[in-house]
């Protein structure tokens, strides 16, 4: 079941809403949470019932961990590094299984399909890294004891079980105290319904409608053929668009769900094509990972005196367990070294400026957009690491658009893959347009919610500022609960309504 | 509940009630029935999979033609006259046989069928599951079940919109309406399409549409031909695994057509395979004779296990000297609709039926026709046209 089908939405949604609104306010908080619980195990189990028994294995494992954790008085340590091994053992399992390491298949190659193709349990990571979080937490004393129906509801909760994002249990736990949790309220409701549509139609219109042309492009490369290096540069550019909304669309959907239920997730997603430089590119995005990474991966190592790598060496581990992170793949693990270079040498510039007392550039309008548009551009040529399923396609790919750059600046346009049929139309590159336009034209989702943004933000440190939307008059573009947006909602909707021919799933699932 | 919702709410459900009382009225799909307010309106072929079960539902017929994009020319209307029932096509472009099978079961369970004719798999023949197929979502259109029918206008509202937009309120204003508007005769035809009809004859008209997916599949396949075979890449015949493609083929025939054979005594089944380039089996036999053979031992296969029921004749047509031509055809297995007015022909006076006293000296015969045929010739053609001749060793 997908939040982008009929059955999730005109079915499962409703059923869920209305049994608990009604025994929260019949009953109580235990019937309440029960029953999301159930629904939530449902929704799990709607996509391998075979996969709910790691599930609760997991969870029954882990509470029991915590427990013993909190209550032992001796070799604590040692039962949190048992559980802790326990935990990335599994992860690490799965990684190996999905890159073909072991068992049968080689899950790799549809890596970006989009279809249904679950093989592995959905959201492993996800629930694994809560639990990682869950035990560390229980170990440093940071949380009180773990109550069951509450744990079992924090692991479980559909809207962030599958792709996060990474929530922590004191910051949900608290949630569901008081009248609040289960008062049925209007406003959240409101806010939240209009947050899930406007995700839907990040989904299901934006991501969904240039996800083909990209796919034909990569499949070509794959498959050796000639492409044009129009398409090649436009399946670069689609696929970092078609990332940003399938990516964004979930990061919506889950926090406009949970809001429905009166409960407030982390923010996931804050404009990452804004960003100035890599390391304020992954305070934008996937932010709950990056937190959680650098909580959880960065600190440990960093602080480490046994170790003696310092900030550097522990940053360079952090990045590149990243990569592994999504795929154990050579693309990936390169994609990760990348990344890891690229911050490494940020990072090594910034020490230099400092030591000479030096700042580098002016802060201008000009300058944030010029390296807006390079940390973009970047991202662009990483993304093809990170979408193609072999070295072959990545080199094939850099070629055509290498051949693209030299054509545009030699001005011969009579090169062998010029006359190759375009695969991306015209209407094709509208769509790149409009996608382009919403992400640095219009404010994002949080700007635009402003005044009912209620989301919980994991950031030590906020990104940098940078532009404000390219559009003009956008940045004043605030939403409200009144008659003129309920009728550009149900517009939305309809749109949205109009294109749910075939749910697809979204990319992060397979991580 | 504030304004907003109250506002949202109204609005939503009033568009939506207007949306499903105009598909009561329409009924697009033709679950329950022909659309009231207009009948001749149909989504194009590409659809076939979503809308012939609507056709079976509800169309005037007792006769079907059930193949892929090459049977798509045929002519019901011919069809009926020769054979002297009234007929329809629903040939689904692309098809597998699975799937054929699948839609025809649902047709000889749902209608009083009288003849089949049925385009067989031999080269290639793709076995996987019904739900790997491209019907496999509409899968629920074909069962039993006709409430189930209802969710088609959940998973394809696009289409159905501008159906519903087309059948009931636009129908002749916009051009996009006016382009769907066949006959139920002429609904999957592709032959008088001016750019189908412009590859038809020779080698340098499809030079000249040199961009089309399917032309550069074939010159493609040509050059990996004639490539394979210069370099001796050929490999041998292995026996065994042509025995064990057999098997799998004989398994899943058995499971889906053969039942159906059996359990409509009276229904004429034509069976027959579809006349592709001389060209393309020249390719297959020169360069890929394991395919050939195992191409081969599906004729036979079929042939011995049909040829007992006196409700069923195969056909095999590549005897036919127009095979010979590529002027006939669009790319390696299209051929002109004429050719489909033949078969008809053919197959009411029983030509060219395959039986199992003519089988052995079929199967030679189109053998050394495809060993036969000059395979380099066409080669030679394409690099004089690309401009540049290939470094044979």
């Amino acid at each position: 079941m997908l939040f982008n089908s009929f059955v999730f939405l005109l079915v499962f949604l409703p059923i869920t809403l209305a049994g608990f609104y009604w025994l929260g306010n019949r009953f109580g908080q235990k019937q309440a949470l029960i029953w999301l619980i159930v629904a939530s195990l449902t929704f799990y189990a709607s996509w391998r019932s075979d996969h709910l028994w790691i599930l609760l294995g997991s969870l029954l494992f882990n509470y029991v961990a915590a427990g013993c954790i909190a209550k032992a008085t001796r070799g604590r340590k040692w039962i949190l590094i048992g559980a802790l091994s326990a935990n990335v053992g599994l992860l690490f399992y799965y990684k190996l299984l999905i890159a073909g390491f072991i068992g049968s298949s080689t899950l790799q190659s549809q890596a970006f399909s989009t279809e249904y193709n679950i093989l592995i349990p959905l959201g492993i990571s996800f629930i694994t890294f809560q639990k990682i979080a869950l035990l560390v937490d229980t170990y440093k004393g940071r949380l009180g004891p773990v109550k069951p129906l509450e744990y079992c509801l924090f692991v479980t909760f559909f809207p962030q079980l599958i792709m996060g994002p990474i929530v922590h249990y004191r910051e949900f736990e608290p949630q569901l105290r008081g009248h609040h949790f289960l008062k049925w309220n209007p406003d959240n409701f409101s806010v939240g319904m209009t947050i899930l549509i406007i995700g839907l139609f990040k989904k299901v219109v934006l991501a969904d409608g240039i996800a083909p042309h990209v796919n034909a492009v990569y499949d070509l490369m794959a498959n050796g053929e000639e492409v044009n290096y129009i398409d090649s540069w436009c399946a670069a550019i689609g696929f970092s668009f078609q990332l940003y909304f399938d990516f964004s669309g979930y990061a919506d959907m889950a926090i406009g769900l949970a809001r429905m239920f009166n409960i407030n997730l982390p923010i996931n997603f804050d404009s990452p094509y804004r960003a100035l430089d890599r390391f304020d590119y992954w305070r934008r995005w996937h932010i709950s990972f990056g937190a959680f990474m650098r909580q959880y991966v960065f600190f440990p190592l960093a602080r480490a005196k046994k170790l003696k790598i310092g900030n550097v060496g522990a940053l360079a581990i952090t990045t590149l367990l990243s990569g592994f992170w999504h795929g154990v793949g050579e693309t990936f693990i390169l994609w990760g070294a990348v990344q890891s270079i690229l911050m490494l040498a940020l990072h090594y510039r910034d020490h230099v400026l400092e030591k000479l007392g030096l700042k580098l550039g002016r802060r201008n309008q000009t300058s944030f957009l010029l390296k807006m548009f390079a940390t973009f551009f970047i991202t662009v040529l990483l993304g093809v690491l990170f979408r193609s399923n072999n070295m072959y396609t990545v080199a094939s790919m850099y070629t055509s658009m290498l051949t693209g750059i030299v054509t545009l600046m030699t001005g011969n346009f009579s090169n062998p893959t010029a006359d190759i049929q375009l695969i991306f139309n015209r209407h094709d590159l509208i769509k790149l347009a409009v996608m382009g336009t919403i992400i640095w034209g219009l404010p994002n989702t949080q700007n635009f919610f402003a005044r009912f943004w209620t989301a919980i933000d994991q950031r030590s440190h906020k990104p940098e500022k940078g532009i404000p939307d390219l559009l003009p008059g956008a940045s004043k573009l605030k939403f409200s609960l009144n008659r003129v947006y309920a009728s550009i909602v149900v517009a939305v909707i309809l749109i949205v309504l109009t294109h749910m021919t075939q749910p697809s799933r979204f990319i992060y699932y397979q991580f | 509940m504030n304004l907003y919702l109250k506002h949202f709410l109204g609005l939503f459900l009033g568009i939506i009630f207007v949306v499903v009382g105009l598909n009561y009225l329409v009924d697009p799909y033709r679950i329950f029935h022909k659309p009231w307010v207009r009948d001749n309106y149909y989504l194009n072929n590409h659809a076939m999979r979503v809308e012939a079960s609507g056709i079976i539902n509800t169309e005037n017929f007792d006769s079907i033609i059930l193949g892929n994009s090459e049977s798509e020319n045929f002519s019901a209307k011919d069809a009926s006259r020769i054979f002297g029932n009234h007929y329809v096509n629903i040939s689904l472009s692309g098809s597998s046989m699975i799937e054929r099978n699948f839609v025809l079961n649902y047709a000889l369970k749902k209608r009083n069928i009288k003849q089949v004719i049925f385009q067989l798999e031999g080269l290639y023949p793709r076995i996987k599951p019904l739900a790997e197929t491209e019907i496999g979502p509409y899968s629920f259109l074909y069962d039993q079940y006709a409430i189930n029918d209802l969710l088609i206008y959940m998973r394809d509202i696009k289409n159905n919109s501008r159906y519903l937009l087309c059948t009931s309120i636009l129908p002749t204003l916009s051009a996009a309406c006016k382009n769907n508007i066949k006959n139920i005769e002429t609904l999957v035809e592709w032959g008088s399409n001016p750019e189908n009809q412009k590859r038809y004859g020779g080698l340098n008209k499809w030079l000249e549409a040199k961009n089309n997916l399917q032309i550069q599949n074939a010159l493609k396949a040509i050059s990996d031909s004639i490539h394979k075979i210069s370099t001796h890449q050929v490999n041998a015949i292995d026996l065994a695994e042509i025995s064990s493609d057999k098997v799998k083929y004989k398994q899943s025939i058995e499971t889906d057509l053969l039942t159906l054979v059996q359990q409509q005594p009276s229904t004429e089944f034509y069976l027959f395979f579809p006349p592709y380039s001389r060209l393309k089996y020249a390719i297959i036999q020169q360069s890929e004779p394991q395919a050939f053979e195992s191409y081969k031992e599906i004729v036979r296969l079929m042939v011995s296990d049909f040829g007992q029921y006196p409700n069923v004749k195969i056909f095999g047509f590549e005897g036919e000297n127009f095979l010979n031509d590529i002027a006939n055809y669009k790319d390696l297995t299209h051929y002109h609709p004429r050719y489909n007015q033949a078969m008809l022909k053919w197959m009411q006076t029983g030509e060219h039926q395959l039986t199992t006293s003519n089988l052995d000296a079929y199967l030679s015969a189109i053998t050394e026709k495809s060993a036969k045929y000059p395979l380099q010739g066409f080669a030679d053609q394409i690099d004089v046209y690309l401009g540049h001749a290939r470094q044979l060793p």
